[in-house]
């Protein structure tokens, strides 16, 4: 496996998964909270967006929803939207067709021209629902494709490896933005319903609010959300769960080696650390918790880049 | 040709015996210098050749050109063929069409068999200029087919004269690169200091006979337009038969009386730049203004060593959708012929690329010029 290739495999699962998590935010953001008991609704609801999806905005610039929507979306002036991942994403199955299957690659590229070809003024007025679950939508059938048509060698596991990197990134980064709007809320004196609400929006967010209520056979609070989408092993939107996908695709690259700078190493401590991690021990300082393991994936991530993908 | 080539960097006879003037061979461009203290794997130098053919309105095919430096196109042979059965499957099944599918298998065989090393499974890995190369869409599909690793320069490097791959599990040694860039980018230490797709040192790794180049540097010679018109001569010369298929006849303009009659009668001819492909500084004569033709007329005799003329040959027609118009209509083709030669195996491709001028009435063929491709069928 080519250093250059692996690098571009790597970072083609990063673009595709970022794009599905960016979708999906929009979405469940926007929707989920229009009827919702708050006060500055909308404000709200979009500063969070501007915040997930890291928009540069000007500090008390007043929100425009259909700027903001656009930025995220299809802006190709933005390196974080949308647009601009699938691009990515696209030129580099292209930079190496020759070893990932044509069915694939197809898949990809109509994912692509989806989004490429969107009309603007749809999407801003009427398209964001149809849009974004269609995003979603093109994303799953592309992870079919790759777990179905590739052979499940190094050309698999590097873009499995993205994958989980960059979904276990933007699950920090989901709860992290949550915590802050929670935070925000509380400052404001909002009751107790208003909090647990975005503990709904929070799972919904990661698509598991349906599992969540199957797992506690309660309404989520605080300590249900939290402790499911952290340390629960076996959910696929838990950070838990994806650095075990991380240490195996890890392994499965050969990258297992012993040494305490080894990237083997480093995955298995973080791993090992969840692993026998009770919620209660985190409970007061989740959100540094949280940032710590993001901090600890992006090392990880300038690991693989320095040792292996640039040598 | 590939005598041809092995007589140039080798004894020259044909040189010596004056069957080809010496001037025009040192002259080429495309000579290399590099080459002459180089003996390839088995004597080959031309792996993969693309030869072009025509059909004039006498009825006769002729050569048109000999392309020996990386001809392209072979994979539209491929993907016509496969577009051709998905949507007219009933021609094919009363018409016993050859298959073309064996070609990446065909061309993957012929470059382990010139691998430098007798290892049973050599590393074979077609090098690219990446893919913003207008033919990156060829690259990846032979890449893909043959099963081999796709290249780009700064993927290779070289030590103690041998060339590796640089993979996430360390260094990958590579005995045989069928490259997809020009001989000048190949070898900073060697040729084009500035070359940033090529690989430091390869040209060395070379000479040592470490690893082989397909098709080998310096094999232009024989493909500039001028010294093509000595084909004929050289198949007399080296295997004492007379050509199948005759070329067209080309006037050099280095010759005197040549020049004096391409002077004479340029309107009539088609003049050609000795090298460079894809159509490019093609001048078909009647086509020009007086005032165009005059600025020809002063640009070979300041350099006619750089020029060819041809009597414009009525290319045939073939029946063409045109889309803009949805109907059919005539316009004028070629046909690209691929031929492999390896160690003890030589594979003439069952098939090949009809380029057509897709401009009513042009007849400039090559796909750089807007032209456009044919799916081609020899019948059993």
């Amino acid at each position: 496996m080519l250093a250059r290739i692996a690098n571009t495999l790597y970072w083609m699962g990063r673009y595709l998964e970022r794009t599905e998590h960016l979708a999906r935010y929009l979405r469940v953001q926007y929707f989920t909270t229009q009827d919702a008991p708050m006060s500055q609704n909308r404000d709200f609801v979009l500063g969070s967006i501007v915040n997930m999806a890291g928009i540069p905005w000007e500090e008390g610039k007043p929100f425009v929803e259909s700027e903001i929507l656009h930025a995220v979306a299809l802006d190709a002036n933005n390196p974080m939207s949308i647009l601009s991942a699938i691009t990515s994403a696209r030129e580099n199955a292209r930079g190496m067709r020759n070893i990932i299957s044509t069915e694939l690659w197809e898949v990809i590229n109509k994912y692509y021209h989806f989004v490429n070809n969107y009309p603007v003024s749809y999407f801003k007025t009427r398209g964001l629902y149809d849009f974004t679950l269609n995003a979603g939508e093109h994303c799953s059938v592309i992870r079919g494709y790759v777990d179905s048509t590739l052979t499940h060698n190094d050309v698999w596991a590097l873009i499995r490896l993205g994958v989980h990197l960059e979904r276990t990134t933007q699950i920090a980064r989901i709860i992290s933005c949550k915590l802050y709007d929670i935070y925000v809320l509380t400052d404001q004196n909002e009751n107790m319903s208003v909090e647990n609400y975005q503990y709904t929006v929070l799972l919904k967010l990661l698509e598991g609010f349906d599992m969540n209520r199957h797992h506690y056979k309660a309404a989520p609070d605080r300590q249900k959300t939290m402790e499911f989408l952290i340390l629960n092993a076996d959910f696929p939107r838990s950070l838990a769960f994806n650095l075990r996908q991380i240490q195996y695709f890890v392994r499965k690259l050969g990258l297992r080696e012993h040494t305490p700078d080894s990237i083997g190493f480093a995955v298995g401590r973080l791993c090992a650390q969840y692993q026998y991690l009770l919620y209660p021990e985190i409970e007061d300082k989740v959100g540094e918790f949280v940032s710590e393991t993001l901090a600890k994936v992006y090392e990880l991530h300038g690991a693989l880049d320095k040792n292996y993908f640039h040598v | 040709m590939n005598l041809f080539i092995q007589d140039v960097y080798g004894d020259r006879k044909i040189l010596k015996d004056k069957i080809v003037p010496s001037a025009l061979i040192f002259s080429s461009p495309h000579y290399s210098e590099e080459m002459k203290s180089i003996k390839p794997q088995n004597g080959i130098y031309c792996h993969i050749s693309g030869t072009d053919l025509i059909r004039h309105s006498d009825g006769e095919y002729y050569v048109l050109e000999d392309n020996l430096r990386s001809p392209s196109g072979v994979s539209y042979v491929l993907s016509n063929r496969d577009a051709m059965k998905r949507t007219l499957s009933n021609a094919f099944r009363w018409a016993n069409v050859r298959s073309v599918n064996e070609y990446p298998a065909e061309l993957l065989a012929t470059l382990q068999s010139v691998a430098p090393v007798t290892d049973d499974q050599p590393t074979c890995a077609l090098l690219t200029p990446g893919t913003y190369n207008s033919a990156y869409y060829e690259h990846s599909f032979l890449a893909q087919t043959m099963g081999i690793e796709l290249v780009e320069g700064g993927d290779l490097f070289v030590e103690n004269n041998y060339v590796f791959m640089r993979t996430i599990h360390g260094p990958k040694r590579v005995d045989v690169i069928y490259r997809r860039i020009d001989d000048a980018y190949l070898d900073p230490l060697v040729f084009r200091p500035e070359s940033m797709l090529g690989v430091p040192g390869i040209m060395g790794a070379y000479r040592a006979g470490n690893i082989t180049i397909v098709n080998a540097p310096g094999t232009g010679v024989a493909d500039d337009k001028a010294v093509c018109s000595y084909v004929p001569a050289m198949i007399r010369y080296y295997l004492g038969e007379e050509p199948i298929i005759p070329n067209v006849p080309t006037y050099l303009c280095e010759r005197e009386e040549d020049l004096k009659y391409v002077l004479e009668h340029t309107r009539d001819l088609v003049i050609k730049p000795v090298d460079m492909s894809g159509g490019y500084g093609v001048l078909v004569c009647d086509r020009l203004s007086s005032a165009e033709l005059e600025d020809i007329k002063l640009k070979i005799q300041a350099d006619p060593r750089n020029y060819i003329a041809q009597p414009r040959m009525s290319l045939s027609v073939h029946s063409t959708y045109i889309e803009n118009k949805g109907e059919f209509e005539p316009r004028h083709i070629d046909l690209r012929t691929f031929t492999l030669m390896g160690k003890d195996r030589q594979f003439v491709l069952p098939g090949g690329l009809s380029r057509v001028a897709l401009k009513e009435g042009s007849l400039i063929v090559n796909s750089s010029q807007g032209g456009g491709s044919k799916d081609t069928w020899v019948l059993v």
